[in-house]
């Protein structure tokens, strides 16, 4: 197939199919790869040793149990603690919470002193509590 | 397609599947290339095609599946990839056909000889894109592999006279656009 020209004169033609044969047969021959690669099939896959089941289940155990102590600490702790940021100079503050009247309450006043404990130590001692309310929709 | 569980993962079953698999891909390798060069036009797409279908063969038999008729197992899931392929991003944003290169000079000399022989192969090739698919397949399979009628029919599942027909017709369409386009070629 070493004759293949492009024509200078490309008018030419009346070719015999022969000819057509050899170029068609040359351009795919010429495609083909030679030689004709191999091909390895892939390596068996050696399957890994199953996991056993218990640390799944504990991972588990151990989101269960994370979730249930937080949502019971936030149900303890919510009402331990007050907002006393807005406590003003004379002891008194003004938390927006209601009391279980409706009332909002207003402000609290507290009087602490020093006592003396059955230890013999200094302890806080609550001398007065005062609780001014708003009358709420429910009295 | 017809396919059966096995389950065997011995040693010598191993083996006896590398025989196989290397068996089949000697025999059918290049007539599942073909199919896909018919498709694309291009060698490298098409081997690139042809050693996915092997592969995936295999995976189907590592996965205990028989199958039973490997070849028309291999050529469908060709045409497939053939298909598969025009939906790729690779083809639609991949790189460059080496064909675009053509234009490039180089420093190095060529002898005439093969510059025209590549001209005229540049020719054929561009003129052969613009064929029917099935006229690509059939002359293909004719040149590529030197498959006679009977061989083609048996490929394709169609009988051997609607071969002679077919493989005319194309030949004379595309010796009708060669010499419409100038190409002139003697043997």
């Amino acid at each position: 197939m070493s004759q293949i020209i492009r024509p200078r004169n490309p008018g030419r033609g009346g070719r015999p199919p022969e000819d057509l044969d050899a170029l068609l047969r040359a351009y795919f021959r010429s495609e083909m790869p030679e030689p004709w690669p191999t091909l390895q099939p892939p390596a068996d896959v050696v399957p890994p040793p199953a996991r056993k089941r218990w640390p799944m289940n504990a991972s588990r155990w151990v989101l269960a149990a994370s979730v249930a102590l937080l949502l019971v600490g936030q149900v303890v702790l919510s009402g331990k603690f007050t907002d006393y940021s807005s406590a003003k100079a004379d002891g008194t503050f003004q938390p927006p919470v209601a009391d279980r009247n409706g009332g909002k309450v207003r402000s609290y006043k507290v009087e602490v002193e020093e006592a003396i404990g059955p230890d013999g130590k200094v302890v806080p001692h609550v001398k007065s509590l005062t609780i001014r309310t708003e009358q709420g929709p429910g009295r | 397609m017809e396919t059966k569980r096995r389950k065997d993962s011995s040693p010598q079953s191993a083996r006896a599947r590398h025989a196989d698999f290397e068996t089949l891909y000697q025999r059918h390798g290049r007539e599942v290339w073909a199919l896909a060069y018919a498709r694309w036009m291009d060698a490298d797409t098409a081997l690139d095609i042809s050693q996915e279908a092997f592969l995936r063969l295999w995976k189907q038999w590592e996965e205990g599946e028989t199958i039973l008729n490997p070849r028309a197992w291999l050529l469908r899931v060709a045409r497939n990839l053939a298909e598969d392929f025009a939906k790729s991003s690779f083809r639609r944003n991949g790189t460059h056909p080496p064909q675009v290169m053509n234009g490039v000079g180089s420093h190095d000399p060529l002898p005439l000889e093969r510059l025209e022989r590549e001209e005229t192969f540049a020719q054929l090739r561009g003129v052969l894109e613009q064929m029917p698919e099935a006229d690509r397949e059939i002359l293909t399979l004719r040149y590529a592999l030197d498959y006679n009628a009977n061989e083609i029919a048996d490929l394709l599942a169609i009988n051997a006279t609607a071969v002679h027909m077919r493989l005319s017709r194309a030949r004379q369409r595309l010796a009708e656009r060669l010499t419409a386009q100038g190409v002139v070629y003697n043997p």
